[in-house]
């Protein structure tokens, strides 16, 4: 009857007013009920799901999505599985920004995280300026998947985390042999050295430099 | 704990004081160290345990297995294990402060000069003692050298023997019959392992207007949080014995290897790779443990058990705090309960470890991070003139609507550094979340709750006809479904917090934390998460510009300069502003006052009608029955109704009296 049990680390990224929170708390808020959703905030919530006979939980990181904090990524995504990249369909530069927390999240997080670009406000279609084939086509360049969601209307939102939760844990199925190499060779003992806001704010910087020009 | 901990600490040597006549005090072996009359028959404890050793080596070895094993004497491992560790290794304690006082200048002057006036040694004999301390620590250990490569491979065989002593079939059954008795036990065991791990109290329900009412009885205390690891502490030994055992033999081996690790380390000036060695240790025997604790099928049994008790709790009664996701998925039960119990051994032997080694690594993680504490502290008191609009959040010290939260979140993170474990720094960080995020609510709320009542104004004065009231309404519920605080407020909250306490050490204690706690635990979870945040919050204070605070580079280098020509200008100006901006607030809460007695007064009202034509039904009714029944009683029944009619008048008369009282300035 017990299948595995995965905990995966999801992390919102997206520049302010996309509708990250939204996504966030419609997920966890529609299926749970009210009793339940004791939480006073909504920038880290839990959730457990079953996907056949395994139970999953994640745990959705939210980010702040001021542009002032941009450099501050890399602390709240290390270490995790998946990523959602949230832009507005109706404004482009939040599309653009995208493009670069997905060049971040390759640097340092390699092959290991699961991409997500979800174009939320599905439900002002009439006002979109980001085309959906130039997105989906860079969906595909970056080895992500796309989606469009609505966060008002609740389109989308319950398929968006099931499939990526499916992805994710997929993944992990097929890096745990591997995995447990790199456990025996105690290649995890140089993963926690990156834990160090020394290392954090130096990455900082060099981002810093990127972001501003 | 802490301040326990250190009474307990002084306690022998100010009896010591009470003996002194200059000569009795020194060790008989001459040695340059105290010697204590009470425990040691005058030796210092290092001679004592050479002597005792020299003479009864069998004797002394049981004495150890023995007070290594059993601990129904120590009321609590995590409380005791201070104490115990300091009763019998006084000098060694000291002997390693005196050496890291090589690193000297760096590490806390005041805690140094403690030392030295709690010990009294004169000064002249440092030369002599540390002499002395590399011999008996090489007494201590035989081969000093090589306990590094050594200390994994020990707590390798260790964890092998204790397996193997586990699978032994006679310890098992052992253990089996104990779990047979203990039900009850076993469900205070589960409910204080819920209570553990359970996410730390959180009000779930604000409006600003129970805000109002009650401000202070929303202070919530977090005294407790200690309590619970020794209550869940004790209760796991009660229930596992052996395990409990094994895993105390295990960590006190572990501990002591650490100990003589850091002994054997303290010629190395590296203090970078050396406080990195020390948490290599650390991490490892964690891993260790969690590979013990997952691996090792007798554990799996006390598991079902486990489960198919807390299946019972379930179904048989409610009121057990357990969360309500388990109920909701009964067949990943078992899967979750390990999960959560492996959690929970994890934290306890963290804790263990923690308090342990704290007063070994701690130190030098300090000296390490000296200059970027200090840097930090600096800096952040170098950005006293930041305002919450600068950085962007609805949070303000000055503030009336929040205080008590304010309040309890800047205690929060100072308190961090007074705690001795991850565990609990990891805690106090949390709180201090949950407390802003009630702030950044109760703020939020506020603001809508006055927009609202600024639109119903607006939408009275333009009086417009009856078709409002109704979109009104529909409006209403809208902006009562409260808007969550999301990270975009978080962070910029948190930001404004550290600024304002400006907590001592920081980077020290985060290092602390990410080098000695469960790996897994900073990585996942709701305490990684605000620790994450709390790590963002520092480098962004790192880099805090000019961009950032949505000013101008010159300003910002006036600003920071603290070259301000403006000051003493700026200064009136800012107390200026933060006098408006109270008094703006104290108006708000009179227009929030004032919308509640409306509010009262309109179901005052409402009830008085309510009230009016339920007497009147009551009374048509009867006159009804009356006609119909031409009873002679008629009359004598209709006169109390009657009399109730005029008392209700009275009454309605009353309260219209005393709601002018109350609402003066009646809108007209």
């Amino acid at each position: 009857m017990s299948g595995k049990n995965y905990q995966f680390k999801v992390v919102l990224l997206g520049e302010g007013c996309v509708g990250k929170t939204s996504l966030m708390l419609r997920y966890v808020q529609d299926k749970f009920n009210e009793e339940h959703l004791s939480t006073i905030q909504a920038a880290f919530l839990k959730k457990k799901i079953r996907i056949g006979s395994n139970s999953v939980e994640l745990a959705i990181w939210d980010t702040a999505g001021q542009e002032r904090y941009h450099a501050l990524g890399p602390i709240y995504y290390r270490a995790s599985n998946g990523a959602f990249l949230v832009y507005d369909i109706t404004d482009i530069d939040s599309f653009e920004r995208i493009k670069s927390w997905v060049k971040e999240l390759k640097t340092s997080l390699g092959n290991n995280c699961i991409l997500c670009i979800v174009g939320n406000k599905s439900d002002l279609e009439k006002n979109r300026n980001v085309p959906i084939k130039e997105a989906e086509e860079y969906a595909k360049s970056v080895g992500a998947k796309h989606y469009s969601t609505s966060a008002k209307l609740n389109h989308g939102v319950n398929e968006l985390f099931l499939d990526i939760s499916k992805r994710m844990a997929e993944k992990a199925e097929s890096s745990q042999s591997t995995e447990s190499n790199n456990a025996q060779n105690g290649s995890s003992s140089t993963k926690r050295n990156v834990i160090q806001v020394v290392d954090d704010s130096e990455t900082n910087q060099t981002d810093k430099k990127t972001g501003c020009c | 704990m802490d301040s326990k901990s250190k009474r307990d600490y002084q306690s022998p040597h100010v009896t010591t004081n009470n003996f002194y006549d200059g000569h009795t005090l020194l060790c008989k072996n001459n040695c340059g160290y105290y010697g204590n009359s009470m425990q040691y028959e005058g030796y210092c404890s290092i001679c004592y345990r050479k002597l005792k050793a020299s003479s009864k080596p069998s004797q002394s070895l049981n004495n150890h297995l023995t007070s290594s094993t059993s601990f129904d004497d120590s009321s609590s491992l995590l409380k005791s294990s201070y104490s115990n560790n300091l009763d019998d290794k006084k000098p060694q304690v000291w002997n390693e402060h005196s050496n890291l006082s090589k690193f000297s200048s760096k590490y806390d002057k005041r805690k140094n000069s403690a030392f030295n006036k709690i010990f009294r040694r004169p000064s002249s004999s440092t030369s002599n003692l540390s002499s002395h301390v590399q011999s008996s620590s090489l007494n201590l250990v035989d081969t000093v050298s090589k306990v590094a490569d050594k200390a994994a491979n020990l707590v390798d065989q260790s964890l092998q023997s204790s397996l193997n002593t586990l699978n032994n079939s006679a310890s098992f059954q052992f253990i089996s019959t104990s779990l047979g008795l203990n039900d009850q036990n076993l469900v205070d065991f589960i409910s204080a392992l819920n209570k553990l791990l359970k996410p730390s109290n959180s009000i779930t329900d604000i409006n600003p207007n129970s805000i109002l009412l009650s401000s202070s009885s929303n202070r919530h205390s977090n005294n407790s949080d200690e309590n619970i690891l020794i209550e869940f502490e004790e209760q796991f030994k009660i229930n596992f014995p052996q395990l409990y055992n094994d895993l105390v033999k295990q960590m006190k081996n572990f501990v002591d290897k650490l100990k003589e690790f850091i002994y054997a380390q303290k010629e190395s000036e590296d203090l970078f790779s050396l406080n990195n060695k020390q948490a290599e240790m650390v991490q490892d025997f964690y891993r260790k443990i969690f590979k013990y604790l997952t691996t090792n099928g007798s554990i799996k049994s006390y598991l079902d058990k486990l489960s198919s008790i807390s299946n019972r709790m379930n179904t048989s009664s409610n009121d057990l705090v357990l969360d309500s996701s388990m109920t909701e998925s009964q067949n990943s039960l078992t899967n979750e309960d390990t999960e959560r119990f492996y959690e929970a051994i994890m934290i306890m032997v963290e804790s263990y470890i923690n308090t342990n080694i704290y007063d070994l690594v701690f130190p030098s993680l300090m000296s390490e991070f000296e200059d970027q504490d200090i840097n930090l502290q600096k800096k952040i008191r170098s950005f006293y003139w930041i305002t919450s609009e600068m950085i962007g959040t609805c949070i303000d010290e000055n503030s009336i609507f929040y205080r008590t939260y304010y309040e309890e979140a800047i205690n929060n993170i100072v308190e961090v550094d007074s705690k001795r474990t991850s565990y609990e720094k990891m805690l106090c960080i949390t709180n201090c979340s949950k407390n802003l995020f009630n702030s950044i609510n109760i703020a939020s709320n506020i603001k809508n709750s006055i927009q609202e009542i600024d639109i119903e104004n607006m939408n009275k004065t333009i009086e417009n006809n009856t078709n409002n009231q109704p979109e009104k309404k529909s409006k209403n519920p809208k902006t009562q479904a409260k808007s969550h605080a999301s990270a975009d407020d978080f962070l910029p909250a948190l930001i404004y917090i550290v600024l304002k306490a400006n907590p001592t050490m920081l980077y020290s204690n985060i290092n602390f934390v990410t080098r000695f706690a469960f790996e897994k635990r900073i990585l996942q979870g709701e305490h990684a998460y605000h620790f994450c945040s709390l790590n963002a919050v520092i480098a962004h204070i790192e880099n805090m510009n000019a961009r950032h605070l949505n000013m101008s580079e010159e300003q910002f280098e006036i600003y920071s300069n603290g070259q301000n020509e403006m000051d003493n200008v700026g200064n009136i100006q800012k107390v200026i502003e933060t006098n408006l901006k109270v008094l703006s607030e104290l108006k708000d809460k009179q227009k929030l006052i004032k919308q509640e007695t409306f509010k009262l007064q309109s179901d005052i009202k409402l009830f008085r009608e309510l009230m009016r034509s339920k007497l009147d039904d009551c009374i048509r009714s009867n006159m009804a029955r009356k006609r119909n029944g031409h009873d002679v009683s008629s009359a004598s029944s209709s006169i109390p109704s009657k009399s109730i009619l005029d008392e209700n008048q009275d009454l309605i008369d009353f309260n219209e009296n005393s709601s002018a009282i109350l609402i003066p300035n009646t809108p007209k």
